[in-house]
C-alpha cells in the first residue's frame, strides 16, 4: 500500500528570528493539528427542512509541535525560545522532501515554547503556532 | 544530540532547593495572541499581544529545610530569584528570572503521600542562559569554569545565585568577567555579595555596561569548615 505514508519520513522546517529555514526533524516526535479548516456559517431559514451552512473565512488554525529536548546548538532551544511572540513560517512535509512531495507551509505566530521536566521521564518540549492568514496544504516539493 | 534525563534538572526558587520532593516542573515562554481579522480577510489573522511567562511546580510534601514546602513564608512576599538547570556542568542551558509565590496547595488522601504544588507568578519573563556553578556540599573556596560567550556584549543580563545550605560562616559569591580566553583570563569583579543565610539573589547589569565574552561564578568561604549549597546561572540580555 504504498499511498500510505510513515511519519518517520516527516520533515519539519521552522524559520528562526532572522527568518533563515531551520531543519527541527531531529528534535520533534509530535506535529498535531496542521491542515486547513473553516468555519460554517448557518444559513437555515424557515423554509428549509434541514439545516444549512455556507463556507465562512479560513480559521486560524493551532498547531503543535513537541518533542525530547536537546541543548544542541542547531536544536529546538537554540531557536524557539526567541520565536516567542514572532510571526514565522512553518513548512512540514509529511512524507519527506523528495520531488513533488506534499508540502504544507503557513505563517504562524507562537504562542508558547514549554520545556517539561516530569520524573522518571526525559526532557521534552512543545510549542504552539497560531496560523495567519491561509494555510497552503496543497504545495510540493 | 544531547537529549537530556530529567534526573540532571535542578530546580531552584529563592534559597531553596526542593530536588528531592520534585515530580514535575514546567516553564513556559507564553504569548497571547490577539485577533485583528477584518471583514476583507479571507482568513483568520493573529498578532501577538503581551507576555504571559508561566512556571508550574509540583511534588511531594517534605519539611526538610531546603524543600520548597519550607518557603510558605515567601508567599506573597515579593519576587524571588528563580532558576531552572538543565543540566548540572558549566554551560549546560538554564532558564532564568524572578517569581511570585502565589500559593502552595497541599492535598492529603488516606493511604497516599501528602502532595503540593506551587504556583508562581513570573515578574517578567524568562531568559535563557547558562548554568555557571552547581555545587552541594561546597567547603572553602572555589572557582566555576568560565563560559564562553563569543563576544562582549553592552545588551546587559543577569547572574542568578542561590544560596541553599550555609552551616556557619559567610559565603562571598563574586560574579567575575573577563576579555582574554578560560581561566587564564583577568578576571574582574561584577557583582559580589556576603551571604550568611539561606537566599536566591539575582544581579542584573542593565545595557551600555559590557559584560565580556567570559563569564564565570567565584566564591570565598570565611570559615574553613562551614559547608553551602550553591548553585548559579547567567544569561545575557
Amino acid at each position: 500500500m504504498p499511498f500510505f505514508k510513515v511519519a518517520s519520513n516527516t520533515v519539519v522546517l521552522v524559520d528562526d528570528a532572522s527568518g533563515t529555514a531551520r531543519a527541527l526533524t531531529a528534535f520533534i516526535d509530535t506535529v498535531g493539528g496542521i491542515g486547513k479548516q473553516t468555519a460554517q456559517l448557518d444559513v437555515t431559514s424557515f423554509a428549509d427542512s434541514a439545516e444549512r451552512i455556507i463556507a465562512g473565512i479560513e480559521e486560524s488554525a493551532e498547531v503543535t509541535l513537541s518533542g525530547p529536548w536537546s541543548d544542541s546548538g542547531t536544536g529546538v532551544d537554540a531557536y524557539l525560545p526567541a520565536l516567542v511572540g514572532t510571526i514565522q513560517t512553518i513548512a512540514v512535509s509529511p512524507a519527506g522532501t523528495g520531488a513533488g512531495a506534499r508540502k504544507i507551509t503557513g505563517e504562524f505566530l507562537c504562542l508558547s515554547y514549554k520545556v517539561n521536566m516530569a520524573v522518571k521521564g526525559q526532557v521534552t518540549w512543545e510549542s504552539r503556532h497560531k496560523l495567519d492568514g491561509t494555510l497552503n496544504g496543497t504545495g510540493t516539493n | 544530540m544531547p537529549f537530556r534525563s530529567v534526573s540532571v534538572v535542578r530546580f531552584h526558587f529563592g534559597g531553596y532547593d526542593p530536588g528531592i520532593q520534585t515530580t514535575d516542573v514546567a516553564i513556559t515562554l507564553g504569548m497571547d495572541s490577539l485577533d485583528p481579522t477584518a471583514i476583507v480577510d479571507v482568513a483568520e489573522r493573529v498578532l501577538a499581544g503581551v507576555r504571559n511567562d508561566l512556571c508550574t511546580w509540583t511534588g511531594l510534601f517534605s519539611d526538610t529545610a531546603k524543600a520548597l514546602s519550607s518557603a510558605a513564608a515567601l508567599v506573597g512576599t515579593g519576587t524571588h530569584a528563580i532558576s531552572v538547570h538543565i543540566g548540572t556542568t558549566t554551560g549546560d542551558i538554564a532558564y532564568l528570572g524572578t517569581a511570585f509565590l502565589l500559593r502552595q496547595p497541599r492535598s492529603m488522601n488516606i493511604r497516599e503521600l501528602v502532595r503540593e504544588e506551587a504556583v508562581f507568578g513570573m515578574g517578567g519573563v524568562w531568559t535563557r542562559g547558562v548554568v555557571l556553578y552547581s555545587q552541594t556540599q561546597a567547603t572553602g573556596s572555589a572557582t566555576g569554569g568560565a563560559v564562553d560567550g563569543t563576544a562582549s556584549s553592552t545588551a546587559g543580563g543577569t547572574y542568578n545565585v542561590h544560596v541553599m545550605q550555609v552551616n556557619t560562616g559567610t559565603l562571598n559569591v563574586i560574579w567575575e568577567h573577563s576579555a582574554t580566553a578560560g581561566g587564564t583570563g583577568v578576571y574582574t569583579v561584577l557583582a559580589s555579595a556576603n551571604i550568611t543565610t539561606v537566599t536566591g539573589t539575582v544581579f542584573a547589569v542593565g545595557s551600555g555596561t559590557s559584560i565580556f565574552q567570559f563569564v564565570r561564578h567565584r566564591h570565598t568561604n570565611t570559615v574553613a569548615t562551614g559547608t553551602f549549597d550553591i548553585a548559579a546561572g547567567f544569561s545575557r540580555a
